[in-house]
């Protein structure tokens, strides 16, 4: 037990770290799925596309670590755009229903993912991008680095920045406007589709931030996208409303969970919990279970 | 040689998986993203118990065949309910797992995977060599392959693209969806664990990265590119997919890893494009060799003419004379002579806490037209879906003939006797007005599984059955010549007529209708109404909902009036209409 | 903007046939709608009211006829350019935006307005025609009553500047008197602001009440058309739906 009272607040903190990343990369997808309404499986293309451009420019290039990161974020946005504006815009103008977009998006992915493998993969399974001013830090028995530090701080400067663009800007109300009520929206002149365009770019773009963290924090692999957009998708799906708060809170209850898992399984079994988290979700009522949420949401903040 | 035959191979392996995955995707509708780590549960269980157990290889593969059939039917529960983007998700979540757990249990090889495999041998020949592999995995592929084919290609095959075109519509011709969905994941995921199987044993080890997210994405690939719903077009994306590989490898003179990946690149490009300019893949769903042969011969009724919208024939239908003005057939027919059929005692239902059906008194007579008429909101609709069990009550009891069917689901109640239309009459569109309504003949034994199996003859024989029942009530809404059209390809009117004769199909008693005469062209609006009024005749006991006043005084013997959820006058439409307090309810005073 | 045609018909639809996707809802529908005048389209459910206004302001498709607008034929459309005519269509069911609140719905409304002046002055405008508005100010519009969420709605088309309005059945799901409440404020901003006004109504009564120049819709053609003392006094008038 004295074992595991150790490893609780640094598990605990760990869980803080990676919850406040899932939570906006759920963020992104969540804002690109309930205001244009694509299952955008190829959110893991902008992601992974972001976190190697970095490392290219970084590192084959030689340009320093902060340019790099922001061309990066560029780069990751505009493919954003590029995807519903060459992709699904055309596709769904022609009909093309939900499936279908779904489809060209697993195809966007396929070749994503295996270009990437061509062009980078000779050369080495993962790279790493450095630069950073790692410095480790230690608070009470608990380690984290700077780095780490850095992406809580982001992370949560990021949602608040969303929330607050959304809440209390023009253009964050016209978004608004198109997700509750897409009809009415385009009676009072909004052109949903540059709408849309700009959804794409800022959910990209939040992708592309954490794409260039775990490039410096782990390393870049061909199919690192994909996983992650399971993660964003689970919480997006999971997540009781669409404020930008409630999101990434939900992304922080995932990372809690999946890190203080380790207290009971060893951390490879981590994926595990988080999509056995999601099976069981889904395999309950979700209906019965979604309304005995809110409840509890309703308790909570009464 | 070897090169050609391990080509070959290859080739064999992926034909059945995508085969079987096209049983899920394209036949049933439920996209999986899982297939391949359910393959892997085949191909784990074979290299475990070959190599930890030191088991025979023919056990060892009808283990691994049960195993993945087990997990095809555990997936298959939590997606019984869940929509298309759900399942997409719940299959990727599946899969994920399955390769975690593989990956980190050392027990499992971890990464590497079960290596050392024993060769294989059967009838004492030893399979080292591709060649020699060829030939078992020529016959085990026939074999799934005739299976596949028995199966796509039958009454079985009709009910499970029923199921993908369109759920609701399918329950209420009486089709038990879930056990059809159950029954699909785990056939489908026990060929594909035999596949796995027979893969771990041909390259002598089952690893991760054999089995993994991208491998199942692959498949997806091939059923989609050669066309999901066609027959064999999977099996020709996925030769051509598998070709493609050593292809590139020669031409361009890459190595096998590049040219792997290059393939993969091409075909996600090919994807996209597909979508955008042909969604249904190289080979579309109704394409096959006998019809485009029969185009040369005698051409199935109506496939001919499709596209031309005729104007609706003189009448047609088989004994009714024509209406003779206000709903009555005979004048003076005494409505309390009639057997009731349907009853329907103090029905209640509320939503939230808005009560929509409040306390319902109804009573459907033999052989009547019975029409339900009110202002909007209130609750016909969700009558309707009570008394069909799409929705269940929260007080009162539904009895037909007298057997309480009170919260049955709406399978079974059409089972019973008791059948709907819907408002936007929800055709089977990519299917042929002939199979929208041989699929309603009940009781078919080819459209469940071991009578389909072990019963060809019965099978074949009920098939003729249906066949003639189906043209009959076709030509009773004198749209035999339709028959071979696809249900998409007719005009709103005509696809309404085409539910009817459905209805029909299924042989009940009682036909509730939404709205029949609702959105079509005023050309076939006195044809649908004459085969209304025919139905009594065939002692059918038919209920109305029509907001269309003018058409149901044509149509009803006798009325309900509704409003706010409770029944407040019954009687002629004429009568109903003469009350100006109820003329002033339904025009909202 | 454009003046209104030379005979003062702001609206007009000649042999419009128009539907969803390739399937026809409406097969022969003429009738115009005079400037500064209320006119009703009547019918029962399924007639094609809904859909001959959703044809209109371009949210469904038109296969055949004209629809002038000013004497421009705007048939097909994209929907968001009829704001600068002014055209604005209220849907019948969801014509606020619920989740966002009465504020950020009616700067909603005038979010084509690009002088910020002339926006506050709306806003006063619309918030003195309407005071229970300011009242619920950040409250989210879902949260206000069936009358009032209506009110929000013709306040967010008078934000967005609206001279011809399409109502599609403003008065279902209300209580009598609050229904009578709407009406009555529909004709005085008719005469206030010089507005002409399509309505679909189920009601009867109201219709023929506000509007004057009716026409009956039956499967998706006219059947009747005319003032409210003719049409009053067809007895048989449930005959025509």
């Amino acid at each position: 037990m004295d074992f595991r009272g150790e490893l609780f607040p640094q598990l605990f903190t760990n869980g803080v770290i990676n919850g406040s990343w899932y939570g906006v990369l759920g963020l992104g997808f969540a804002l690109i799925l309930t205001v244009t309404g694509r299952f955008h499986l190829a959110y893991a293309v902008t992601y992974t596309l972001a976190a190697y451009v970095a490392i290219a420019l970084s590192q084959d290039v030689g340009i320093p670590l902060g340019v790099a990161f922001f061309l990066a974020v560029v780069v990751a946005s505009l493919s954003g755009v590029l995807m519903e504006g060459v992709v699904y815009g055309p596709l769904a103008a022609g009909g093309g229903g939900l499936l279908g977009i779904f489809i060209a998006s697993l195809g966007l992915t396929i070749v994503a993912e295996n270009l990437i493998r061509l062009t980078w993969g000779a050369e080495s399974a993962s790279r790493s991008l450095g630069g950073f001013p790692l410095r480790p830090f230690t608070v009470l028995g608990v380690t984290f680095t700077s780095l780490d530090m850095a992406a809580v701080f982001t992370a949560w400067f990021l949602v608040l920045a969303v929330a607050f663009f959304l809440s209390y800007t023009p253009w964050g109300r016209i978004i608004n406007a198109v997700r509750v009520n897409p009809e009415l929206a385009r009676v009072v002149g909004i052109n949903t589709e540059r709408v849309y365009w700009l959804v794409f770019a800022i959910g990209s773009a939040l992708a592309g931030v954490f794409a260039v963290y775990a490039a410096i924090r782990f390393a870049a692999v061909p199919d690192m996208g994909l996983q992650q957009t399971l993660i964003a998708f689970v919480v997006a799906f999971m997540a009781l409303g669409t404020r930008p708060v409630s999101v990434a809170l939900t992304g922080l209850a995932l990372g809690l969970v999946e890190s203080l898992s380790g207290l009971f399984l060893s951390a490879q079994w981590a994926p595990v919990v988080v999509f056995g988290v999601l099976f069981v979700y889904l395999a309950l009522r979700p209906v019965q279970l979604r309304l005995a949420l809110r409840q509890v949401q309703r308790l909570v903040t009464a | 040689m070897e090169y050609r035959f391990d080509i070959a191979n290859q080739v064999l392996i992926f034909v059945v998986l995508s085969l079987s995955l096209n049983l899920l995707i394209g036949y049933a509708g439920q996209v999986s993203l899982a297939h391949a780590a359910i393959a892997g549960i085949g191909g784990y269980t074979a290299a475990k118990l070959a190599i930890a157990n030191g088991m025979d290889f023919v056990p060892s593969l009808v283990l691994a065949t049960l195993m993945a059939g087990a997990a095809g039917a555990f997936l298959s529960v939590p997606a019984l309910r869940l929509t298309v983007q759900h399942l997409i998700l719940l299959t990727l979540a599946a899969a994920v797992v399955l390769v975690t757990v593989a990956n980190s249990t050392r027990d499992l090889g971890g990464a590497y995977g079960l290596v050392g495999m024993p060769v294989p041998s059967i009838f004492g020949k030893a399979m080292a060599k591709p060649s020699q592999f060829f030939w078992l995995l020529l016959c085990v592929a026939g074999i799934c392959a005739l299976l596949y084919w028995r199966l796509a290609e039958s009454p079985y095959g009709r009910v499970l693209r029923a199921l993908r075109e369109d759920e609701l519509a399918a329950r209420a011709v009486g089709k038990n969806v879930f056990a059809y969905k159950v029954q699909v994941f785990t056939l489908a995921s026990a060929m594909a664990g035999l596949m796995g199987a027979l893969w771990a044993y041909y390259l002598r080890l089952a690893s991760p990265v054999q089995f993994n997210v991208t491998q199942s994405l692959l498949l997806v690939t091939m059923v989609i590119f050669g066309g999901m719903g066609s027959l064999v077009g999977p099996a020709v994306g996925a030769a051509i997919i598998v070709i493609s590989s050593p292809i590139l490898e020669k031409n361009l003179d890459i190595g096998a890893e590049k040219a792997a990946l290059i393939r993969l690149v091409i075909y996600g490009v090919a994807l996209v494009l597909l979508m955008r300019l042909r969604p249904e893949g190289l080979i579309p769903e109704h394409f096959s060799f006998r019809r485009a042969l029969a185009r040369f011969g005698r051409p199935l009724p109506g496939a001919a003419a499709a596209g031309h919208q005729s104007p609706p024939p003189a009448a047609g239908a088989a004994e009714s004379p024509a209406p003779t003005g206000p709903g009555q057939q005979e004048t003076g027919i005494d409505i309390a002579t009639r057997t009731p059929v349907v009853t329907v005692e103090g029905l209640r239902k509320a939503f939230g806490g808005i009560v929509a059906v409040d306390g319902v008194d109804l009573v459907l007579r033999e052989r009547l037209v019975t029409g339900l008429v009110g202002p909007n909101g209130a609750g016909k609709t969700t009558l309707f879906n009570l008394l069909t069990g799409v929705i269940p009550p929260d007080g009162g009891t539904v009895r037909l003939k007298g057997r309480d069917i009170t919260g049955m689901t709406p399978d079974a109640i059409a089972r019973l006797g008791m059948v709907r239309s819907f408002q936007d009459v929800r055709l089977f569109l990519r299917m042929t007005v002939l199979e929208n309504v041989m699929l309603a003949y009940s009781r078919h034994p080819g459209e469940h599984l071991p009578l389909l199996l072990g019963a060809p003859l019965a099978t074949a024989r009920a098939e003729r059955r249906a066949k003639d029942l189906a043209l009959e009530c076709l030509s009773f809404v004198g749209l035999v010549d339709k028959a071979g059209m696809l249900a998409g390809e007719l005009s709103f009117g005509e696809q309404k007529l085409v539910a009817i004769a459905r209805l029909l199909a299924t042989g009940a008693d009682v036909l509730l209708l939404d709205e029949p005469i609702s959105g079509i062209d005023p050309q076939w609006v006195d044809r649908v109404a004459l085969v209304i009024r025919a139905l009594p005749a065939q002692g059918k006991t038919v209920c109305v909902v029509e907001h269309n006043l003018y058409a149901l005084g044509q149509l009803a013997d006798h009325c309900y009036f509704m409003e706010s959820g409770r029944i407040t006058a019954e009687g002629s439409l004429q009568e109903l209409m003469a009350d100006p307090r109820l003329i002033a309810a339904y025009f909202g005073a | 903007m454009a003046m209104p045609g030379s005979d003062g018909i702001v609206l007009q639809l000649q042999q419009v046939r128009a539907g969803y996707g390739s399937r026809p809802v409406v097969f022969d529908i003429s009738l115009q709608v005079p400037r500064g005048n209320v006119v009703a389209l009547l019918g029962h459910n399924g007639a094609g009211k809904s859909t001959t206004l959703r044809a209109i302001v371009g949210l469904a498709r038109v296969h055949a006829g004209a629809i002038l607008l000013n004497g421009h034929n705007i048939a097909n459309r994209p929907c968001e350019e009829n704001i600068r005519d002014g055209l604005v269509y209220l849907p019948q069911e969801r014509a606020v935006f619920g989740d966002l609140s009465v504020r950020d719905n009616l700067l909603l409304g005038a979010q084509v307005v690009k002088e910020r002046s002339e926006r506050e002055r709306r806003l006063e405008r619309v918030v003195s025609l309407f005071p229970i508005l300011r009242e619920r100010w950040a409250q989210p519009a879902r949260t206000l009553s069936g009358g009032q969420q209506r009110m929000l709605s013709i306040g967010i088309a008078l934000m967005a500047g609206a001279r011809v309005l399409l109502l599609d059945e403003p008065s279902l799901g209300l209580a009598p008197t609050v229904a009578q409440n709407l009406m009555n404020t529909i004709r005085e901003l008719v005469k206030a602001e010089g507005l002409s006004v399509l309505i679909v109504e189920q009601n009867l009564r109201l219709a023929l009440d506000l509007a004057q120049y009716l026409y009956i819709l039956r499967m998706g053609q006219v059947v009747l058309e005319g003032p409210p003392q003719e049409l009053e006094h067809q007895h048989q008038l449930w005959q025509l739906f």
